[in-house]
């Protein structure tokens, strides 16, 4: 499954608020998604909006970047001007079970 | 010690039974393939499937003809019921994997051979009469769809348990998918064991060894099953509270 263009975004942002290079943005987002239990494929902007706050400012600070916290910061209000046009092709395991429970 | 069979066989063919049915019913109104197919799977498999076994292993008074054929018809429902289950599996964790495809349709290529074979040069005669045991395809194909439906859902619940601390999820949804792990694995066990039992010539569901397997782990099934899509409030309360209390709690 491609990535999600919440993911690309972010990624992309990141790379450019920091020293880290394209790969190392991706794997460093990729990382903190797959720590939230979150992929990228289907990673919601409310949930990388949380990501960004709780997760990814301890992986960026593990890489030694300067000032996470103001990185992340800057990354979650820039998401939340973006409008994104995702597509949901077809409902989530979260989905289905939500309906089959009494 | 037939009193534990009996909870234990008894729980999971109401269960079964009930939790098919409404699944079915929620299927009339929402349209939806998921709920029809583990609905019917379930309905099945265990309310229909297992009695109809217990009536041609203990009954008897029936004529060896009337029991084989009960035995066939056991056979098609659990056959059925299993390619449903798989199927539901491969829709909801990996519609779009066309290696879960493939494998669906191994299973029902490799349940409709086993059926077939069974048919036309074993006999479907009680195992308590002499009769064949399920041949081992058959039981392969049943464990293999029975561990593939619990480890979808144990990873699905592990990834849900991640979001659960950072109060990405609902504590009460994650649950479902342990405890809908959890019954696949134990009916696993229960079969695999049931089909050990078998081809070392142990009537199964008539033995001691099968009469404590069907109690304990059909019960513990039957519960996972319940809680699952019945969760009383007790329990409901019990899983927030739980999850409220600390993130490690989840």
């Amino acid at each position: 499954m491609s990535d999600s263009p919440i993911f690309d975004w972010v990624c992309r942002a990141l790379e450019e608020a920091t020293a880290l290079s394209a790969i190392e943005a991706r794997g460093t987002v990729r990382i903190a998604l797959k720590k939230s239990g979150v992929t990228s494929a289907g990673v919601t902007p409310a949930q990388m909006q949380v990501v960004l706050k709780r997760v990814l400012p301890e992986e960026l600070a593990r890489r030694g970047c300067a000032d996470a916290d103001g990185v992340c910061t800057g990354l979650a209000q820039g998401l939340m001007e973006q409008h994104f046009d995702t597509v949901r092709s077809g409902e989530s395991p979260e989905d289905v079970f939500a309906r089959l429970g009494a | 010690m037939e009193i534990i069979a009996a909870v234990g066989g008894g729980a999971f063919v109401l269960t079964s039974f009930v939790t098919g049915l409404r699944l079915l019913w929620l299927s009339r109104t929402t349209r939806q393939l998921p709920e029809f197919v583990l609905g019917l799977g379930l309905f099945l498999m265990g309310g229909l499937g297992y009695p109809v076994m217990m009536v041609a292993e203990l009954g008897s008074f029936l004529p060896d003809v009337a029991r084989a054929g009960l035995v066939a018809l056991n056979q098609l429902f659990g056959m059925v019921g299993l390619a449903l289950v798989g199927t539901f599996t491969w829709r909801v964790f990996r519609p779009d994997d066309p290696r879960a495809r493939t494998a669906m349709y191994v299973f029902a290529v490799g349940f409709v051979g086993a059926f077939a074979w069974r048919a036309a040069f074993g006999s479907f005669a009680p195992i308590a009469l002499g009769g064949d045991q399920t041949p081992l395809a058959h039981t392969g194909l049943t464990l293999a769809t029975l561990g593939w439906s619990g480890a979808e859902s144990f990873r699905y619940y592990l990834q849900l348990r991640k979001r659960l601390r950072l109060g990405l999820a609902d504590p009460l949804l994650t649950d479902r998918f342990r405890l809908w792990a959890s019954s696949m694995f134990l009916a696993m066990l229960l079969s695999g064991i049931s089909s050990v039992c078998n081809h070392l010539g142990i009537a199964f569901n008539t033995s001691t060894i099968g009469v404590l397997t069907v109690g304990v782990l059909g019960s513990l099934c039957s519960f996972s099953v319940w809680f699952a899509f019945f969760p009383p409030r007790f329990y409901a309360s019990w899983v927030r509270g739980r999850a409220a209390s600390g993130p490690a709690a989840a």
